[in-house]
């Protein structure tokens, strides 16, 4: 007797609960975008640089948007699982993609069977900074300029190591492999860090690595950047010199944006787009996204689409130049 | 230079015991032994989730908070371990080994005070460390090179098969089967994929936690439910009980200054280097103890060994963070992220141009675990108690807690499945009387060990002496070959006697 | 005839061959490299032989040495702990955190043999309020608490 009424009393409870949670959910109309709260996608864990700047975005975008901003983190996979997640999320604008349009690209042909056909999938909102990769030494080496160091380098043969921790890295040590003819041997580390005692101990000649990590040790006086791999100098590190004006051609350039399923409706893209412009243009992240490294980066929605198409081109044939195995 | 340090100390306290820093302080220690507490969730969900609301705070209050729920979560850590065989980290995996048969046996309490206490001692004299010695020792980490972590992860698996209280034999095969474990996902030297079958959820390899949930957590309670009387652990309200006698305090403070030693020297080793510290804290001890049978089954020395060590890691994991700028563990990159937040950039440079806040940080450190102390000793009390709780009432509730901790990795299905393949799994060796804390070691330290081994002949093109050639590697060798002899010879012993005897 | 002396132990030997097999078989599309310049196979190929060893050891010991019987599997509690994980993961975003906790409750709850259903739902019901309001309210992690996202 006393266990039914327990049981009647619980279904009573579910009852109401389902009713007010119907009455009370929210409808989301592009009309009335943003209607609900907002979510973020970091595709890197939780502490990581990526998700440091993710973080900020969600903060910049809070008062902005007048709703809540939550960063949800889906590391894994070099990028896919993040990418797959959005691509396969409504294309309500309330998810949000923030992540390396040249990672998204390049993981087009660096994977067998890529999840997501990113040009199809994936709708560029806003692009958000401009940034390079960046070749260092150890702040003891002789080696001033990328010359010198290719002389060296060319005077020790196969003897001669290089760090790499990013795939970007690789193809700029195979780009400048094969614009130099240097027979350097690559080691590979799983994150920039661990290549820092080699790199002071002289076991490891140089690196390319990310600049968030190279600006930071040249700070500390324990590295020396040397050059940068984008096409032209950033306005964030105007004293250093591109690989380029050493005599190697190279462009590859970084850039991060805000980015959405396809499918989602124009007006939202727009709306999101004009978000991320005033964030972007102020003064505060300009200092921010200097500090990473990079340089502001501001494209129209198509613009960034057109970028994103272009360097899923351009990046698989890095890939098949460094003779990547896709995986 | 000891003037110096105290003077910069005085510092430090003036800042940590503003009556806002001490509130942070305790906001975060409360929260860290919450989480600490709770089977699944620990504290670097808790720290990213907590970064934005550091925007608004100043560096040195967003720091105190945020490294109170650091080691608030080690203090919380072994409360789990010792009363429902959960571990919620790797350093708390030792601490169930011994701490929970403790509890089976009704004195929890005793294990959760030299628990605490343990940690008190090891957290301050983890401080002093900082102070002090700082600098250099950060130096001498930075002489790590790959054929030297090599060496250091070999050392470290040999110990693993001292953890096992049983066949030696099957523990050096779960070592092996960890091993093999943590080498799937993505290879570092040559980027492909290895043993993920197109799952991209263990692409980066198996996420440690549905790892240790499965096979401590969810066996645990598998375990505990095939009894026929659901088990009651015999619980006292004496007071006696509920604190460590006398003779625990004798047989406590020796493992507890060992730990204190190993932890904070190997705490200062980015990747790996704390977890280690429980792991080598547990093994000097049974090595050391006078009747090495009573391991597993409830000696104390096993629990305030690695409990000290633990803390004292966690205390010197600061250190290459504070001092270098370079973070040791996934959390130190957290508080580095925290420190980009506020605008400081970590480095050599934080003690010379924000004194204050280095200084106060590592006020804040000593006050924090008195604050732990605090909290958590009444605190033993009431676990006890939540003890008597029927157990048909308590496993519904650990176990949604681990089902909510393993999900909020990545809000990914995958980590459920994964959990509960590694529950069938665990079960089915546990039946077969293999124990998971040797695997558990293997996992962790397994990929380490490849990644350095092949990198390490990859600068030295395929020469092996490079092992022997750097002094550090070599020191480490030697001690890996002390430590098997040390296993081995007794093992040659008992086996020459019993074909003696027959 | 042989006999059988320990039966935990020729579980053991038995559970490590079959994963050594696994992992060499696996295993054996990756490059194997030389010792100088070990491919990704190396590792995970000797690790597996040296499983595959330690399982002839222990299976051999299994046949010669008086060892522990094992102990009687029960089907009950594993299943239903298992069945209430996997629901778990299947349902959360269906229905949310404070139903799914319900679900979760209850199925664990049959994993005895002697579950009251009314008590199950009840301690559900508290377990789901305690969590929602800790996990989702307090420590805002990203659990949908209801459903439809």
């Amino acid at each position: 007797m006393r266990l039914s009424t327990r049981v009647l009393r619980c279904a009573g409870v579910a009852a109401a609960m389902i009713a007010t949670a119907s009455a009370t959910a929210p409808v989301a109309l592009a009309q009335d975008y943003p209607a609900q709260d907002i979510r973020l996608v970091c595709a890197f864990p939780p502490g990581s640089g990526a998700d440091v700047l993710v973080r900020y975005f969600a903060e910049k975008l809070r008062p902005i948007v007048g709703r809540t901003v939550i960063v949800e983190n889906k590391a894994g996979a070099g990028g896919n699982i993040a990418t797959q997640f959005v691509a396969r999320s409504k294309p309500d604008g309330y998810t949000i993609y923030v992540h390396a349009g040249t990672a998204v690209a390049a993981n087009q042909s660096l994977f067998k069977n890529p999840p997501v056909d990113v040009a199809r999938e994936i709708r560029i909102a806003a692009t958000i900074n401009r940034q390079p990769f960046m070749l260092v030494v150890d702040a003891k080496s002789p080696y001033k300029s990328v010359a010198e160091l290719t002389e060296a380098m060319k005077q020790k043969g196969d003897k001669a190591s290089y760090a790499t921790a990013a795939p970007t890295g690789r193809i700029m040590g195979e780009l400048y492999k094969n614009a130099t003819g240097i027979k350097a041997v690559e080691v590979n580390y799983k994150t920039a860090p661990d290549s820092l005692n080699e790199l002071a101990s002289g076991k490891l000649d140089f690196g390319m690595h990310d600049p968030v990590f190279s600006l930071a040790q040249q700070r500390e006086n324990r590295l020396r950047i040397l050059a940068v791999s984008t096409g032209a100098r950033l306005n964030a590190s105007p004293d250093l010199p591109t690989m380029a004006e050493s005599g190697i051609p190279m462009d590859l350039t970084g850039w991060w944006a805000a980015m959405l399923p396809a499918g989602t409706p124009k007006p939202v893209v727009d709306k999101i787009h004009q978000w991320f412009v005033q964030i972007v243009s102020s003064d505060e992240t300009k200092a921010f996204l200097n500090k990473f490294g990079g340089d502001p980066y501001i494209n129209s929605p198509e613009q960034g689409q057109a970028m994103l198409e272009r360097d899923v081109k351009a990046w698989g044939e890095y890939i098949r130049m460094a003779k990547i195995e896709p995986m | 230079m000891e003037f110096d340090v105290f003077h910069n100390l005085a510092t430090g306290f003036a800042a940590a015991l503003s009556l806002k820093n001490l509130g942070f302080a305790l906001l975060g220690c409360l929260l860290g032994t919450l989480i600490g507490v709770l089977p699944g969730i620990g504290p670097i969900p808790t720290i990213a989730m907590l970064l934005p609301i550091t925007f608004g705070l100043e560096p040195l209050s967003a720091l105190i908070m945020l490294a109170g729920i650091y080691y608030g979560a080690q203090y919380g850590g072994s409360t789990t371990s010792i009363l429902v065989n959960i571990p919620g980290e790797a350093g708390s995996i030792v601490t169930t080994l011994d701490g929970h048969p403790m509890a089976r046996q009704g004195r929890a309490g005793a294990a959760l005070g030299v628990a605490a206490l343990g940690s008190f001692f090891a957290g301050c004299v983890g401080t002093v460390f900082i102070a002090a010695f700082g600098p250099p020792l950060a130096a001498l980490a930075q002489q790590f090179n790959s054929p030297d972590y090599f060496s250091l992860m070999v050392l470290g698996l040999v110990t693993a098969v001292v953890l096992a209280h049983g066949s030696v034999v099957k523990a050096v095969g779960m070592v092996l089967v960890g091993l093999l474990l943590g080498l799937v996902g993505t290879d570092v030297n040559s980027g492909l994929t290895r043993y993920t079958f197109g799952i991209s959820a263990i692409w980066d390899g198996i996420d440690f936690l549905p790892l240790v949930i499965g096979m401590f957590g969810i066996v645990e309670i598998i375990r505990n439910l095939e009894q026929r009387q659901l088990h009651r652990v015999p619980v006292s309200a004496r007071i006696r009980d509920l604190w460590p006698s006398g003779q625990d305090f004798r047989d406590s403070w020796r493992p507890v200054l060992r730990g204190t030693a190993l932890g904070s020297l190997l705490g200062i080793l980015p990747g790996g280097g704390a977890v280690l510290a429980a792991f080598a804290s547990y093994t000097v001890e049974k090595k050391m103890a006078d009747e090495p049978g009573r391991f597993g089954k409830g000696a104390i020395e096993g629990v305030a060994g690695p409990e000290a060590a633990n803390n004292a890691g966690a205390q010197t994991s600061f250190i290459p963070l504070l001092t270098l700028g370079l973070p040791s563990n996934a959390i130190m990159a957290l508080m580095m992220g925290a420190m980009i937040i506020q605008g400081i950039q970590p480095g050599s440079a934080v003690m010379t141009k924000h004194p204050d806040l280095f200084w106060g940080m590592v006020a804040s450190m000593w006050i924090g675990n008195a604050m732990l102390l605090v909290i958590n000793l009444p605190l033993i009390g009431l676990w006890v108690r939540l003890l008597s709780v029927p157990y048909r009432l308590l496993y519904p509730a650990i176990l949604l807690f681990c089902v909510i901790g393993v999900y909020s990795i990545n809000t990914n299905v995958a980590q459920l499945v994964i959990t509960a393949i590694f529950a069938v799994f665990g079960y089915v060796l546990m039946r077969f009387g293999c124990e998971p804390a040797p695997l558990v070691l293997g996992f962790i330290l397994g990929p380490l060990m490849e990644e350095n081994l092949r990198r390490s002949l990859v600068l030295s093109r395929g020469d092996p002496m490079i092992f022997l050639e750097r002094p550090i590697s070599a020191v480490l060798l030697a001690m890996t070959l002390a430590v098997v002899a040390m296993i081995v010879l007794p093992q040659i012993r008992r086996t020459r006697e019993e074909a003696f005897q027959e | 005839m042989v006999r059988v002396r320990s039966p935990q132990d020729l579980g053991a030997g038995a559970a490590f061959l079959l994963i050594g097999a696994a992992g060499a078989y696996f295993g054996n599309d990756l490059a194997f490299g030389t010792a100088s310049r070990m491919g990704p196979g190396y590792f995970p190929t000797l690790l597996s032989w040296l499983i595959i060893g330690i399982g002839v050891i222990v299976g051999f010991r299994g046949l010669t040495i008086e060892g522990p019987a094992i102990e009687p599997i029960q089907l009950r509690p594993i299943l239903f702990v298992v069945a209430a994980i996997l629901m778990f993961g299947y349902l959360l975003d269906t229905i949310g955190l404070a139903l799914t906790a319900i679900v979760l409750t209850t199925v664990a709850a049959y994993a005895r043999r002697d579950a009251s259903l009314g008590e199950a739902l009840l301690l559900g019901a508290g377990l789901a309020l305690f969590a929602v309001l800790v996990f989702v309210y307090a420590l805002s992690q990203p659990l949908p608490a209801w459903w439809g996202r």
